[in-house]
């Protein structure tokens, strides 16, 4: 399974050094925004939540290994705000 | 009242519902006891083998409860620091065991396992209670393991059983083989929310008995599956829960994600995106036990090694995915820079002699061969392959190698690896399968590093491999006068 260098930001440019979570997986969070970090390949859905896990913003994207990916330059993932149900 | 210990199929409690944050998970564990070694993955993977497998297992957790390792809150053993143990078989007795008993328990566990006839006291309790002749022959080791090894615990033993201050109890990924699929069915709640199963319910001798049915000397395990009940048509309403809906009903998230496709690019043909086939096949796989197909109402399953000899899936997963919790991947993100990862594996071959005539062998050596031999070369395949996939800001990497293969002297690797698979094995065996485990480890260089790293010394292997392995050795030809 391929790694591949990411970061996720938020479109509005805060929280960084806040957690993020993939998959639903809402036991362990997945990283921290604004850090360099490696995620595997395929769909992800990745999500900041609150005090209630509640998504609060959120990105479904396509990673994948393009050519010259390194810590130097990673995919970029920009999450948006989830509506207010 | 003969047949109150038959228990046939296995019906797990039904989820009330389906929450990340409840059940036999490591978010639960660690809820109690959070990880002391904060930058250092501590997983361990145990193969089959009877109690050759648990008696060796037995001796690496020996090695590391004998290793002191710094901590905020002081000394402890590493053995106390351990996040995961994935294991099959023979090895899932002794990590199901450690995981309820902990590093004071390795003494009754040895005394009252290891060192015990079991396989003597399964045929005599037959002979004493014929009725048992009527069971499924897994229930007979089931019950076994029941009375003697872990007194009817269950699942959520593991989560209340009362525990030192400092001590940590291993997150543990039992691991059997689904017979339907040919893969791997871990018992963790992440596969029993796809059942609808509450495996704080399940006893711990049934979930062991699965791990080891190995097939033909012993019947299936069946576990009822009770997908499609209200807990999961309930979860993508509770934010807690980590499903959605699609367009059959609720799903994972993570499942709905794996199985992610491109836009066909032919009428009728969907590929994964990034071509990431093993995520497809784990996604697919999981969507069977969702029951869509009315074809799933029971899973039977067998021995973990037919799937996977070592018990290496999960680790393999969590040490590469953010999907499954506890992610190795996640925390690295997150600041850990060292791993632990130490594989025991007790395979055996058998004492041969098919490369001496033309004529084939029988069917038992047939199956025996087919089975054993294409897993054992698999697993030296996905070790390296892993080593080469890790996180490359892992600054310090311990992959230790418990094996009979890196005996150096032959006569030695020959003792061991013929030892046969058994559930009963003599004193002497048992004594030198766990100093040999307890060894192997303290002697593994990759060891030695990590525990430096730590800011510890391993200690001394005493008796060492070669000292164990003194009374069969190869003798040393000497030439004639």
């Amino acid at each position: 399974m391929q790694q591949v260098y990411t970061k996720v930001l938020r479109s509005d440019g805060g929280g960084i050094g806040d957690p993020y979570y993939v998959a639903g997986n809402y036991q362990q969070a997945a990283g921290t925004i604004g850090a360099v970090q490696m995620s595997e390949t395929g769909q992800l859905k990745f999500e900041t939540i609150d005090a209630n896990n509640i998504p609060t913003w959120r990105a479904v994207a396509n990673i994948c290994n393009s050519p010259g990916n390194s810590a130097a330059a990673p995919m970029t993932v920009t999450l948006q705000p989830v509506p207010m149900v | 009242m003969v047949l109150a210990g038959c228990a046939s199929p296995v019906v797990p409690g039904k989820l009330a519902q389906i929450d990340e944050n409840a059940g036999y998970r490591y978010g639960t564990l660690d809820k109690q006891s959070p990880k002391a070694l904060r930058d250092t993955a501590v997983l361990l993977a145990f193969s089959g083998g009877g109690t050759r497998a648990a008696a060796l297992t037995e001796g690496a957790l020996r090695a590391l409860a004998d290793t002191q390792v710094p901590t905020p809150a002081g000394s402890v053993p590493l053995a106390t620091q351990i996040d995961v143990i994935s294991s099959v078989s023979g090895g899932s007795v002794t990590a199901a065991a450690f995981a309820l008993g902990g590093t004071s328990g390795l003494g009754s566990y040895e005394k009252n396992f290891l060192r015990q006839d079991a396989q003597g006291s399964m045929i005599t309790g037959v002979i004493l209670n014929p009725t048992k002749l009527a069971w499924p022959r897994i229930d007979i080791l089931r019950d076994y393991l029941d009375d003697n090894v872990f007194n009817h615990k269950t699942y959520q033993d593991l989560i209340t059983i009362d525990k030192l201050p400092y001590e940590r109890r291993p997150y543990v990924i039992l691991n059997a083989t689904d017979m339907a699929s040919g893969s791997v069915f871990s018992f963790t709640q992440d596969q029993f929310d796809l059942i609808c199963g509450d495996l704080t319910t399940v006893k711990l001798a049934d979930a062991v008995a699965a791990s080891a049915a190995f097939p033909v000397a012993l019947s299936a395990v069946t576990i009822q599956n009770q997908a499609g009940c209200p807990a999961q048509q309930a979860a993508p309403a509770n934010p807690r829960s980590g499903w959605e809906t699609d367009a059959r009903g609720a799903v994972p998230s993570r499942v709905a994600e794996d199985r992610a496709v491109e836009q066909p690019d032919q009428a009728g043909i969907e590929y994964p995106i990034a071509r990431n086939f093993d995520r497809f096949h784990r996604g697919t796989v999981a969507l069977t036990y969702l029951n869509r197909e009315g074809q799933k109402n029971y899973v039977q399953l067998l021995d973990g090694g037919l799937a996977d000899n070592v018990g290496l899936t999960m680790p393999y997963i969590l040490m590469t995915s953010a999907e499954f919790a506890p992610s190795v991947q996640s925390w690295v993100n997150l600041g850990v820079n060292k791993l632990l990862f130490i594989v025991v594996n007790a395979r055996n071959e058998t004492d041969n002699d098919f490369g001496t005539h033309a004529s084939s062998p029988g069917i038992v050596d047939t199956l025996e061969n087919t089975i054993n031999t294409p897993i054992d070369a698999t697993t030296f395949q996905l070790i390296d392959h892993l080593g080469d996939e890790l996180d490359p800001r892992l600054k310090t990497k311990g992959i230790v190698m418990v094996d009979f293969d890196f005996i150096r002297d032959a006569g030695c690797r020959v003792h061991f690896i013929h030892l046969v698979t058994s559930w009963a094995l003599s004193q002497q065996d048992i004594t030198d399968l766990i100093a040999l485990g307890r060894a192997m480890v303290l002697q593994s260089p990759d060891y030695q590093k990590l525990v430096t790293a730590l800011g510890a010394t391993a200690p001394v292997a005493i008796p060492s491999v070669d000292q164990i392995c003194a009374p069969y050795k190869t003798p040393v030809k000497t030439a004639a006068p």
